[in-house]
């Protein structure tokens, strides 16, 4: 089948000529056309030869690595992330135990503490809501640890009064 | 063994299969990384933080892509971060022109060329590497997995993370910035 030739140099088709993405017809008029275009039999091969020498560039640079060093090490590397990451892990997984058995020894020592050690102040024996009679030198005093009040006073020798302190 | 394979035992944690799985593909991450950085140590250091990456991350991997395009994007991703390096970059912009390869250039004893052959197949060493560095990052990373790996567009769009479209234009750039600067060159030798 005949292809109608390209009028112009066409870039684009050239760098799908280059990469073998072309329809088959597309083909076969950009080879017509690279076979009576010299400045595009140029582009064609100075692209062409360029990949083949970066071919070659980059296996010289290739060639010249100890891979089998470069594995070792990676291998060496990998096995310390992986026993960082098992330590790691084997302490998250330790504190599954310990965060509970913590939590109850707080609770357990909370309790403790304030039933026992944190004793109320006691209440008071009585309560003095009135008092008649005649009295002087009166004092009041408070003790220091179980913080109890007592009433120090002297009583009128009154002969209508009566003794009503309680 | 096939790639679905080595996955599974990939995430089961078996050694093996990681020794496996660096062996197979450690040529191909090494040429992508020094394809794109032209730095024979940093695609070494590359190399290997591509393994690791995979070795760290292998369970989270859902098989939505190939084993081989999950490892041509680390690859990518890792040997286009390098140039963002500052530091790095200034080396890559300034190192020596005698060795092409940042090492000295030892050859076997045995099969030693003439002084004139290596003169030469290092001066075209250094051509090709300049003519790369001339090209734009993005433009070049599409044209190294083109010419070096053979990807087809579809894989370069997913190993790189574009659109297929973005692909072609990237490698006509990549062409046409390549023959204005390979022009002269072919001018001077006739």
């Amino acid at each position: 089948m005949n292809q109608p030739h390209l009028k112009a140099c066409d870039e684009i088709l050239l760098d799908r000529y280059l990469d073998g993405d072309l329809e088959a017809g597309e083909m076969a008029q950009i080879e017509a056309h690279i076979s009576g275009c010299l400045e595009c039999r140029r582009h064609v091969s100075t692209l062409a030869t360029f990949s083949q020498s970066l071919r070659d560039r980059v296996k010289h640079a290739t060639d010249s690595v100890d891979f089998v060093a470069l594995e070792k090490q990676v291998l060496n590397k990998a096995l310390r992330q992986y026993r960082s990451r098992g330590s790691v892990s084997r302490f998250i997984a330790s504190l599954k135990y310990v965060i509970p058995a913590t939590v109850t020894a707080g609770l357990l020592l909370f309790f403790a503490y304030s039933n026992y050690v944190l004793k109320p102040p006691p209440a008071p024996s009585a309560i003095i809501n009135s008092f008649t009679g005649s009295m002087s030198s009166v004092m009041i005093f408070e003790t220091p640890e179980t913080r109890q009040t007592i009433l120090w006073y002297t009583e009128e020798t009154d002969v209508e009064s009566e003794p009503n302190a309680v | 063994m096939h790639d679905e394979e080595l996955i599974l035992r990939l995430q089961r944690g078996d050694e093996w299969a990681f020794q496996l799985m660096v062996r197979r593909f450690r040529k191909k991450i090494y040429s992508i990384a020094f394809g794109i950085t032209l730095d024979v140590e940093e695609s070494q250091d590359i190399m290997q933080e591509v393994f690791l990456q995979v070795y760290r991350t292998i369970g989270d991997f859902r098989g939505e892509a190939s084993l081989s395009t999950w490892l041509h994007r680390i690859t990518v991703n890792r040997s286009l971060n390098w140039k963002r390096r500052w530091a790095r970059r200034f080396k890559w912009l300034h190192i020596s022109t005698d060795s092409t390869d940042g090492q000295p250039a030892a050859e076997p004893e045995s099969d030693l060329p003439s002084p004139e052959i290596r003169v030469a197949n290092a001066q075209t060493r250094q051509q090709i590497d300049n003519a790369l560095k001339m090209i734009p990052d993005q433009a070049r990373t599409v044209f190294v997995l083109r010419e070096l790996e053979g990807l087809s567009y579809e894989e370069i769009a997913d190993a790189v993370g574009i659109k297929l479209g973005t692909v072609r234009s990237r490698l006509f750039h990549a062409r046409k910035r390549l023959k204005e600067i390979l022009q002269p060159l072919v001018e001077e030798e006739k």
